[in-house]
C-alpha cells in the first residue's frame, strides 16, 4: 500500500516538473482572478503578434502609462492621426494594429537610444475598427486599445 | 510636395522636450487602388522603412507599410537633446527597394532648433537606381532563366 502511494506521489511530482518545464500554464487560475488585465485580441492579430514578438505575445498587460491618441470619430479614412503619449518611459519597440484593416499590422516602430515613445504618425482606416498598441518595455509586453469610427472609409492597406 | 522630397522641423514642446517632425511627399499607394478609368489596379508605391540617424547613430525606426497615409507625418520625441553641429540623416526604402537619403546639419547657433521658415541649407537628396534585388523573386522566373 505504501509502496503505490509513493508511486503516486512521485508520478504526481513527476508530472508536475514536467509540466513546468513545457510551460504550461498552470496557474492559470491565478491569472484570471489576480488584478492583473490582459489586453485581448482577435487570434489573426496575435498571430501577427507572435512573428513580431514571439512567445512573449501570449500575454500583454492592459496599461494606463501608455495611451494611443486617435479620434473617436474620424472623418477622414484616409489620414487619421495617431500620437502616443504618456509620461517618460523606456520602449524598445512599439506596433499598432488595425483590426478591420487588409493588413492589420499599420506600423513598426523602433526606438533606439536617442528617441522617445512618444510619437505619432497618420494611418489609413479602411472600416470603423479597434486599434491596438503594443509597446514593448524591459517588464514584457504592454498594451491598450482604442476604437475608431470612420464615416468616409479609405482602401487602407 | 514632388516625390521624395523632406520637410522637417525640431523644435521644443511647451512642456520642454525636443520634437521631431517631418512630413514626407510620396503617393504611398496600397496597391488595391483602381484607376477608374481603365480600371486596373495602380501598382503599390509605398515607403517601407524609414531611418532617422542622429551623428550617424540611429534614432528612430518606423516600418510603414500601406497603412500610413499619403505624404506621410511623422514626429517623436528626442530624450538627448541634439544640438549644434550635429548631422541628422533620414533615410528611406520603398517597397522596390529604391533608396533615398535625405543629410542635413544642425546649424551652428540654432538652439536646438532647425527647419523653421528658412530653406534647410546643407540638404542633399539621393536617389539611385535600384542597386539591390526586388524583394519577392518568383523562382518561376529564375528557373526559365537557367
Amino acid at each position: 500500500m505504501n509502496n503505490e502511494h509513493n508511486q503516486r506521489r512521485h508520478f504526481l511530482k513527476a508530472g508536475l516538473a514536467t509540466a513546468l518545464l513545457l510551460g504550461l500554464p498552470i496557474s492559470k487560475v491565478h491569472a484570471a482572478t489576480g488584478s492583473k488585465k490582459y489586453l485581448d485580441m482577435p487570434q489573426n492579430l496575435r498571430d501577427e503578434l507572435y512573428k513580431i514578438y514571439g512567445r512573449r505575445a501570449r500575454r500583454i498587460l492592459l496599461t494606463d502609462q501608455l495611451k494611443l491618441d486617435m479620434p473617436e470619430i474620424a472623418e477622414n479614412g484616409a489620414v487619421v492621426p495617431a500620437t502616443i503619449s504618456g509620461e517618460q518611459g523606456t520602449a524598445s519597440s512599439l506596433v499598432i494594429l488595425v483590426e478591420r484593416n487588409p493588413q492589420p499590422v499599420a506600423t513598426r516602430i523602433s526606438l533606439y537610444e536617442g528617441a522617445d515613445f512618444r510619437c505619432g504618425t497618420r494611418l489609413k482606416i479602411g472600416r470603423s475598427s479597434n486599434v491596438y498598441l503594443v509597446v514593448k518595455t524591459d517588464q514584457g509586453l504592454i498594451g491598450s486599445m482604442t476604437n475608431v469610427k470612420v464615416t468616409i472609409g479609405c482602401g487602407g492597406g | 510636395m514632388n516625390k521624395n522630397d523632406l520637410k522637417f522641423r525640431i523644435g521644443f514642446n511647451d512642456d520642454g522636450s525636443q520634437f521631431f517632425k517631418m512630413i514626407i511627399g510620396h503617393p504611398m499607394e496600397t496597391g488595391l487602388r483602381k484607376d477608374r478609368k481603365t480600371g486596373k489596379k495602380i501598382p503599390a508605391d509605398y515607403i517601407d522603412e524609414l531611418l532617422v540617424s542622429v551623428d550617424a547613430k540611429p534614432c528612430f525606426g518606423i516600418n510603414m507599410s500601406e497603412n500610413v497615409s499619403k505624404n506621410p507625418f511623422v514626429h517623436f520625441t528626442f530624450t538627448k537633446p541634439v544640438g549644434d553641429g550635429q548631422s541628422i540623416e533620414v533615410s528611406w526604402y520603398d517597397n522596390q527597394r529604391r533608396q533615398t537619403v535625405h543629410k542635413s546639419l544642425m546649424p551652428e547657433g540654432s538652439n536646438g532648433r532647425h527647419g523653421y521658415g528658412v530653406q534647410v541649407q546643407a540638404s542633399t537628396k539621393v536617389v539611385p537606381a535600384i542597386t539591390t534585388e526586388p524583394k519577392a523573386v518568383c523562382d518561376n522566373e529564375s528557373k526559365a532563366k537557367q
